[in-house]
């Protein structure tokens, strides 16, 4: 039993790990989800957010974290739509225009218009470069709009002359540029910064929170399923939950079982010695 | 079942991508090529919107001096042969010495004077008190080449196994996340194929 | 012309530039700074098109000269599909039925389910790798699976307490290890700068560093 242990072929625990992700999912559970004060405190910021207010929101992730990070974007989109806030969308990351584009596309279909309550700047090339000319100049940055017409042009940017008219700032990332670049970049102006992370980069973004240079922090899926609760409107995220904590409690096992082995066969080398 | 042909390709792609997990094979590597290639595609349009909108589209309405940065764009070519390689000097150049300089003038207040500042707190706490000695251990751990640090008798290499300590239970908090974060995607895929694709799932909740 | 000295020198007159503009209010530098990063934008936007450019060119040399047939079929899928999207993209615009098939039904399902791979070797990992060999690796898992008990709501119905551990453990051990990362990636990132910009480092310009 123990050798056949030690010997486990990895095809089956890549099985159990589907299955377990899979069973939730086709019936879920349900169980409970508690908010961090991370989260609360970027709902409570957006919450203060008055009607008419402009924010921009910058979706800095690939299509390989999108899973984690999208939904973050919809449940804010949600908020702001719900508050009448304005929302310019940018994206520093190649791959991050599709997703400003399938939001933008959404909340027109939802009766938004586009250059009154929403516009797409599209992306901006330059990692951190892009990012320091948006600050500066966030109607120069990119002249023209996805749609083909000048950015300065539409009602939306009135009044915007840099990154300090916006009421808020919003990135949400997968790597470079993220939290590193954007709080450089931000450093001497005043406007509050919402940072959204891939779950594994959320504790090196900690420490931004922490100093004040964030307003909250947004930390994968989990967050945003968390986001999804204090808005009271269960989504995908939420779904996700029930699978996410099966997926945790055999990883966990794993680790314990395979330590198990580890020593266990340490004091038969030792005992054979 | 979905009857959407984009959604049947969109599984059967993701299919032949998880067959790695079984054994490598020529599916595989043949839907791993395509990716690449798709992926550098989308690159190359997004590259070219971007040279289109900011740097030809001013040139046409008669801002002429954007030839310049244009001209140091064409010059990244030069890197291919070797003879003409000294050409791509010029626009590297450029934009390493801006990239640089914008990361250089922020990194002081966002990482320097702002996280110094967080850490000057009241040490009227164990954790107030564990966490100035952490980050201060931390960054004592990094002086690989201080002859105290590397004599491991010397109170500051001690110190600096604090700092090791703390290091790896940040790592190991960047692990738990790393696996939740993994996990999410997963699922995101699982509930495309059963959800999307197959529809043994509803959307509601 | 030839040598990196002028290419140097000029990188190193836009630094002092940019440097200048953060610290002084002066309306003129704000304007040369703001087009200095259109510059930027603008070359980024090159280099771009450089990568897939170059890819396009290793392909091909591989389909007009290698002799393995499974190395230029390889290259050949690479290709078209590189191809199908730049065209469509280019010559069609991203609205285009074909490049919005392309792009919603093969590149994204690909990247997310190749990203999505990397669970299953941690899961591999978990049960093969992950040792507790000594104090710094018992630290790291013990961390982690606490992270993960802390954060998953089943964490919470197994003990209420994990979630607060969870959190005690990223705003305290956690926050002084980034912090101490942060601040040494803050003084790193001046000294690669000045280094860039004082020409001591020319690695990007094929020079000694």
């Amino acid at each position: 039993m123990f050798d056949r242990l030690v010997n486990l072929d990895r095809r089956i625990l890549y099985a159990i790990i589907f299955v377990l992700i899979a069973f939730p999912l086709i019936s879920p559970i349900g169980l409970p989800i508690s908010v961090s004060s991370m989260v609360v405190a970027a709902y409570e910021v957006v919450d203060s957010l008055e009607e008419g207010d402009v924010v921009a929101w910058s979706f800095d992730y690939t299509v390989g974290g999108g899973p984690d990070c999208h939904p973050h974007s919809e449940a804010v989109w949600q908020h702001f739509f719900d508050k009448g806030i304005r929302v310019v969308a940018v994206s520093f990351v190649p791959e991050g225009a599709q997703f400003s584009r399938e939001l933008v596309m959404l909340w027109e279909e939802q009766g938004k218009v586009y250059g009154e309550d929403m516009i797409d700047v599209g992306f901006i090339a330059g990692f951190e470069t892009g990012i320091g000319e948006f600050v500066g100049n966030p109607t120069g940055a990119s002249p023209t709009c996805v749609r083909g017409t000048r950015v300065a042009d539409h009602p939306i940017m009135e009044g915007i002359d840099d990154v300090d008219d916006f009421a808020l700032v919003g990135a949400i990332a997968t790597g470079a540029p993220g939290p590193f670049e954007w709080v450089r970049q931000l450093a001497g102006y005043r406007v509050p910064y919402l940072p959204g992370v891939v779950t594994v980069m959320g504790p090196q973004t900690i420490p931004y929170y922490e100093s004040g240079q964030a307003v909250g922090l947004l930390m994968g899926l989990r967050d945003a399923a968390s986001y999804e609760v204090l808005m009271e409107r269960p989504g995908m995220a939420t779904a996700a939950m029930d699978s996410q904590s099966f997926a945790h409690l055999f990883i966990i096992l794993l680790v314990v079982l395979g330590n198990i082995i580890y020593f266990t066969q340490q004091r038969r080398e030792a005992d054979n010695q | 079942m979905s009857t959407d042909p984009g959604i049947w390709v969109a599984g059967i792609l993701t299919l032949l991508a998880y067959s790695f997990l079984y054994k490598d094979n020529k599916l595989y590597q043949a839907t791993e090529h395509l990716y690449v290639g798709l992926g550098a595609g989308y690159t190359l349009v997004l590259g070219y919107e971007n040279v289109v909108r900011s740097g030809w589209n001013p040139i046409i309405e008669g801002e002429w001096w954007f030839i310049l940065p244009m001209l140091l764009g064409l010059m990244l070519f030069g890197r291919f042969s070797p003879g003409t390689r000294w050409m791509s000097y010029y626009p590297m150049g450029v934009i390493v010495a801006i990239g640089a300089t914008l990361a250089l003038r922020g990194a002081i207040p966002a990482n320097i004077t702002g996280q110094l500042s967080a850490t000057m707190i009241p040490l009227n706490t164990v954790n107030n008190v564990l966490l100035v000695l952490g980050t201060l251990a931390t960054l004592t751990f990094f002086f690989f080449t201080l002859g105290a640090i590397t004599n491991r008798n010397s109170l500051l290499f001690k110190f600096s196994l604090l700092g090791r300590w703390t290091l790896m239970v940040a790592f190991g908090a960047a692990f738990g996340n790393a696996v939740m974060g993994r996990t999410s995607l997963l699922i995101a895929r699982i509930q495309f194929i059963l959800q999307d694709w197959l529809g043994i799932i509803g959307t509601g909740l | 012309m030839k040598t990196t000295e002028a290419p140097m020198f000029i990188g190193t007159v836009m630094g002092i530039i940019l440097i200048l503009e953060y610290f002084l209010n002066i309306p003129i530098l704000g304007t040369i700074g703001s087009n200095l990063r259109q510059w930027g934008i603008i070359v980024a936007a090159f280099a771009l098109m450089l990568a897939a450019i170059n890819l396009i060119r290793i392909h091909l040399m591989t389909l007009s000269e290698s002799k393995d047939t499974e190395e230029r079929i390889f290259s050949l899928i690479l290709l078209a599909g590189l191809f199908s999207i730049a065209i469509s993209g280019v010559f069609m615009t991203q609205e285009s039925p074909i490049f919005r098939f392309l792009f919603d039904n093969m590149v994204q399902p690909l990247g997310a389910t190749i990203f999505s791979s990397l669970i299953f070797f941690i899961v591999s990992a978990s049960f093969r790798a992950f040792r507790a060999r000594n104090l710094d690796s018992t630290l790291l898992l013990v961390a982690g699976v606490l992270i993960m008990l802390g954060k998953a709501p089943v964490g919470e119905v197994i003990w209420d307490q994990f979630p607060a551990i969870a959190v005690w453990i990223e705003d305290y051990p956690n926050l002084a290890g980034n912090r101490g990362i942060l601040i040494g990636t803050g003084v790193g990132t001046v000294a690669l700068g000045l280094r860039i910009l004082t020409g001591l480092d020319r690695s990007h310009l094929g020079g000694q560093i």
